[in-house]
């Protein structure tokens, strides 16, 4: 056991004990089975099984079950949509897409990528609080566009898109609208049906779910279909080739459920640990919240200390484990793209750490975590001679 | 025998050598230098004819920046000013596991004890 206080929530989540339990429950011999193999009653439990967990994901979004598919995770959901709405497509009959700068690199690469075959693809700026203007929205789809993609939360500041507001005027305009949720997927409410979503990508890790399993949310009225990423099975109704993971796809469920049963109480702890964290830290000189009051995720707090470096600040605070920018890039030393088109400077982003609260997360932990940061700052204000 | 994260940790939460408010800076012969990532080393010495009997610093980046300051701060006390020219840096690698990707803050380093080198041949 690691001897750190776990403030990384928005990487990702321990697995609920709930889950653990039908996990270990599904490993058991009694669903060996491989789903789509039904000539046997191995095979038929395993797929019952997987029907009614996708039950669970249909019902905590107001889907059919019919349109829910099973992939590897959020990751592979946005590839998915993307690649699958460009390529369902005839050959060189190009597409006209739009985003933001702000969305997970597994929905900026892949437009990338689109672009160089072709596809004509424009990203917009977010405001100076991280999320998208209608007006600048309405702008684009003015264009004439076929896809829209946007994230719902923020991964590395929180901010929240009105993704209702976004469906609607994409549905106007008879526009696919897809949505990134692997965010705000089981913490913030989401309906399908009234935000007029067309394809929306999920998540299980994030809600104290199972790593390698997620899902896309295929709108049938409006979608229908999809051009496969893989070939070589007929699962998933071909567009998702491959033996399904039992075990996870029962504990994406069961994270599912608790997600439905807790969802407002989590809202409100989160809310309680954000409230806490901004009065504990109020007094710190300098510390900037990246991102609005409103409009935001309480769970994912972005502070920048522009006079310090992130990545000693993160060293010096040895009794929590928090994260410079977001975990998909920190590894890398190029500054982040979330905070570059807010308008942040370089050095506001080299001094930006994100903290984030979850469901198991004590007030008395928050304390420690605010004692440690002015500690750290101290220490390295003192190390660069008090200025 | 300590550990190389143990040594850095040491390294770096050590501030026995910075640069304090009491302490006059223009007693020092002074040499900086910094990079595009908004790093920077500030060192401070005091010699007598040319032996370092005294060396402070201030310095703004990573972890692994802070440490490697430290660490040559401490061991310049007593050498010649000259003899930094040839100091071996790579000495320090080892010590902090220095990774591959972070070893450009060695010529940090470097470039400040060169400025510090300069000023002082100029008096």
């Amino acid at each position: 056991m690691k001897n750190k206080i776990y403030f990384d929530y928005a990487s990702t989540t321990p697995i609920a004990k709930e889950v653990k339990q039908d996990m270990g429950a599904a490993l058991e011999d009694d669903l060996l089975g491989n789903a789509s193999s039904l000539d046997h009653e191995f095979g038929v439990d395993a797929s019952q099984a997987i029907e009614l967990a996708r039950q669970d994901i249909a019902e905590l979004i107001n889907a059919e079950t019919a349109e829910i598919i099973w992939t590897s995770g959020a990751t592979e959901s946005n590839n998915l949509a993307l690649y699958g709405v460009c390529n369902f497509k005839p050959q060189g009959q190009p597409l006209s897409i739009a985003s933001s700068y702000t969305e997970h690199k597994s929905v900026i690469e892949p437009l990338m990528e689109l672009q160089r075959k072709g596809h004509r693809v424009e990203f917009i700026e977010p405001n100076k609080y991280g999320y998208l203007d209608p007006a600048s929205i309405a702008k684009i789809l003015d264009r004439g566009l076929d896809l829209f993609s946007c994230m719902h939360v923020n991964n590395e500041i929180g901010s929240v898109n009105d993704i209702a507001l976004i469906g609607s005027m994409c549905r106007e305009k008879n526009i696919i609208f897809h949505v990134d949720a692997a965010q705000s997927i089981g913490k913030l409410p989401v309906d399908v049906e009234q935000n007029n979503i067309d394809l929306m990508s999920l998540s299980a890790h994030k809600i104290y779910g199972p790593k390698g399993i997620g899902a896309l949310f295929i709108n049938q009225r409006t979608v229908g279909r999809l051009q496969p990423l893989m070939s070589g099975g007929g699962q998933e109704r071909a567009m998702r080739p491959g033996t399904l993971a039992t075990h996870q796809i029962i504990g994406m469920a069961a994270a599912y459920r608790l997600a439905k049963a807790n969802m407002e109480n989590d809202l409100i702890h989160l809310t309680k640990c954000r409230d806490l964290f901004l009065q504990l830290t109020g007094d710190i000189e300098g510390l900037m919240i990246n991102g609005d009051t409103h409009n935001t995720f309480p769970g994912i707090i972005s502070i920048s200390l522009p006079d310090l470096h992130a990545e000693s600040l993160l060293f010096a605070m040895d009794k929590v484990a928090i994260s410079k920018g977001s975990a998909c890039s920190s590894e890398s030393d190029e500054p982040s793209h979330v905070l570059k088109s807010m308008g942040l400077g370089r050095e506001e982003i080299e001094g930006t750490v994100r903290v984030s609260f979850g469901r198991n997360t004590r007030f008395k932990e928050i304390e420690v975590l605010t004692q440690s940061l002015k500690k750290a700052v101290d220490h390295l204000r003192l190390l660069k001679g008090g200025i | 025998m300590s550990s190389s994260i143990e040594i850095l940790k040491e390294a770096f939460f050590d501030t026995d050598h910075v640069l304090i408010a009491t302490d006059e800076a223009d007693q020092y012969t002074a040499g900086c230098s910094d990079n595009a990532q908004n790093m920077w080393v500030k060192f401070y010495l005091i010699t007598s004819n040319s032996k370092i009997i005294d060396a402070k610093y201030e310095v703004k980046g990573c972890q692994y920046l802070v440490a490697l300051t430290s660490l040559f701060t401490n061991s310049i006390i007593n050498q010649d000013i000259f003899c930094l020219a040839d100091f071996d840096y790579q000495s320090l690698v080892s010590l902090i596991d220095l990774p591959k990707n972070r070893q450009d803050r060695l010529f940090l380093l470097e470039d400040a004890v060169k400025d510090c080198i300069n000023h002082f041949e100029r008096g």
